[in-house]
């Protein structure tokens, strides 16, 4: 869809883990984003002097409700957990590519922390185009994990730094293999660093979203560059997923 | 109520323009075909392609920001106006020009794209190898040569803050540029004290953001009080009110920066409520209110 500026109301908001919020909202206009793609958010009152990129949690299909999994970082993100009931947020997208879907097709997914946030849209619509997912999710320690969104036949596999739920160790450590023919990433770029010295084989069929701080958020400022294929790229408009194979990580 | 400003044979529908740097056609979706500004000022194109800087290139501070862009641009040589061809805006192209040897590419580009109107950057603070230069008498055989080769074309210089001084003012004058613009960000440096490094790559990036309005009437204060030359003023325009404080301070134009990332809608709130003042205040045409702080 054309990117737009709306606002949407808070009509929902959960802790689902430690320091960690889930916030529903109701557009004030009809969207359809994709899987992978972001917003730029902030308050409509008292804003930050730039919005912040936060990526869509989860979408309903009736062109007006979604989700954000936020977990605050610095000033723009503690304002958003902190709207009230009622209260609009502004927004401006659905900005960035998406996540590339299969049909039919054997997928893993890879999540580092809070880098779960996407995936729960993209694993219904992967699910919807009849894939067989296997989720590889890893967090710190068990208080940080999200009641991620049980799906019957997706299979789940745990991980914790300390051991405290599923097993210990991070994700890329216990991965398999498993003859995937697509898989994505969410998580901190030292994370992808590991994935891509343990698996280059498989960086052309791996996808990863990345992050950087933002300003336009469609590709005017070139504010937040990357390197992909010896040249700069731009997360915010050519991204924010790329093949791992083409991006250089820092 | 008239927002239209005439400025040496251009008609612009409202004082309203997009600093450099801020706008791209990707902009247009938002507007849906009606583009709230008088005219747009594209990125600084160079003679050659400028990758851009590496390292971080944003920082979000109190009221504003600073950026490292380093004026990553494909080379004038690839100017593409076509991506704008409907817009009835007055397109502006800001350039950044080194040496007498690179003005006829500039020449060629502009005159095959019909450009009107160009904006001489002088003050770009991202560029390592080029520091800004605050004495611009070494530039002036420069400036003479551009005035001469592109005759017909309406240039304004674009200073930084620094920049304004007596000395320099009369070199543009005397160059004969049809104005001045001001300003562009200002030098400032950040540092990361946990890696105890300096955030950007350069070290020195520039700031801007809502704080630079007081700073940008004053400077437009004291370079009216020197020259008649027309002014488009620039610098942390947040809403109306700062859009009129320019043009009270003497500005024909205003251009609107880095604010527009936070709202993209900013131009047209600003555009509706500079004639609801109009209204208000009784006055028919917004050219009566220009520099009525300096009569
Ligand atoms: C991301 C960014 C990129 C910019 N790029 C340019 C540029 O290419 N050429 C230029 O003359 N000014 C550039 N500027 C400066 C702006 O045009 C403007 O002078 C400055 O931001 C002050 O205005 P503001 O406070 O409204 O943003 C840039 C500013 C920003 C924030
Ligand atoms: S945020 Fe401006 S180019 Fe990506």
């Amino acid at each position: 869809m054309v990117k737009k500026v709306f606002s949407a109301v808070l009509i929902e908001k959960k802790r689902v883990a430690e320091d960690t919020y889930l916030l529903k909202f109701n557009s004030s206009i009809s969207i359809s984003p994709k899987p992978g793609q972001f917003f730029l958010v902030s308050r409509e009152v008292n804003r930050t002097f730039l919005k912040r990129p936060i990526s869509i949690h989860y979408y309903y299909a009736d062109h007006r409700h979604f989700k954000l999994l936020i977990r605050p970082k610095g000033k723009g993100t503690k304002d958003i957990i902190n709207v009230k009931f009622g209260e609009k947020l502004e927004f401006v997208g659905p900005l960035g590519n998406g996540f590339p879907l299969v049909k039919n097709k054997k997928v893993a997914l890879i999540a580092g922390g809070i880098g779960y946030a996407p995936f729960a849209f993209l694993l219904r619509e992967l699910k919807n185009h009849g894939n067989d997912i296997d989720v590889y999710y890893g967090e710190k320690d068990k208080k940080y994990l999200v009641e991620y969104w049980r799906i019957n036949g997706v299979k789940y596999n745990i991980f914790t730094d300390n051991g405290s739920f599923g097993k210990k160790g991070n994700p890329i450590e216990y991965f398999l293999q498993g003859n995937y023919h697509r898989i994505y990433l969410c998580g901190p770029e030292i994370m992808y660093k590991s994935y891509k010295e343990n698996f280059p084989e498989l960086l052309n069929i791996s996808y990863a979203s990345f992050e950087r701080r933002m300003a336009c958020g469609i590709g005017a400022c070139k504010g937040c560059s990357i390197m992909v294929n010896g040249q700069f790229k731009y997360v915010c408009k050519d991204g924010p997923v790329f093949r791992m194979d083409d991006v250089e990580i820092l | 109520m008239n927002l239209n400003i005439k400025l040496k044979g251009l008609n612009f529908k409202n004082p309203l323009l997009t600093a450099s740097g801020i706008f791209s056609d990707d902009h247009l979706d938002f507007y849906q075909k009606k583009l709230p500004y008088g005219g747009i000022v594209l990125k600084t194109f160079t003679y050659e392609e400028r990758l851009g800087n590496i390292g971080n290139r944003l920082l979000e501070i109190p009221c504003g920001m600073m950026n490292s862009i380093g004026l990553a641009n494909p080379g004038i040589k690839y100017l593409d106006m076509s991506l704008f061809d409907k817009l009835k805006a007055i397109k502006i192209i800001s350039i950044a020009i080194n040496d007498i040897e690179e003005i006829a590419l500039f020449k060629k580009v502009l005159l095959k794209n019909k450009i009107k109107m160009v904006e001489l950057n002088l003050s770009c603070p991202n560029i390592k190898e080029k520091k800004v230069t605050n004495d611009l008498r070494k530039k002036k055989e420069l400036f003479c040569e551009i005035r001469r080769e592109l005759k017909g074309i309406i240039i304004f210089a674009k200073f930084s803050y620094s920049q304004v001084n007596k000395s320099n003012i009369k070199i543009i004058e005397s160059a004969g540029f049809d104005g001045i613009t001001i300003m562009n960000t200002i030098p400032g440096i950040e540092i990361d004290i946990d890696k105890k490094e300096f955030y950007f790559n350069n070290k020195v990036a520039g700031i801007s953001g809502s704080f630079l309005v007081p700073m940008g009437l004053e400077r437009l204060f004291y370079i009216k009080n020197i020259t008649d030359l027309p002014i488009m003023a620039c610098g942390g325009v947040k809403n109306y009110k700062d859009v009129l404080k320019y043009i009270f301070m003497g500005a024909h134009l205003v251009q609107i920066g880095s604010a527009v990332f936070n709202d993209p809608m900013l131009p047209v709130k600003i555009e509706r409520n500079l004639s609801s003042y109009l209204r208000r205040e009784k006055i028919n045409d917004i050219n009566e209110l220009r520099g009525i702080l300096l009569k």
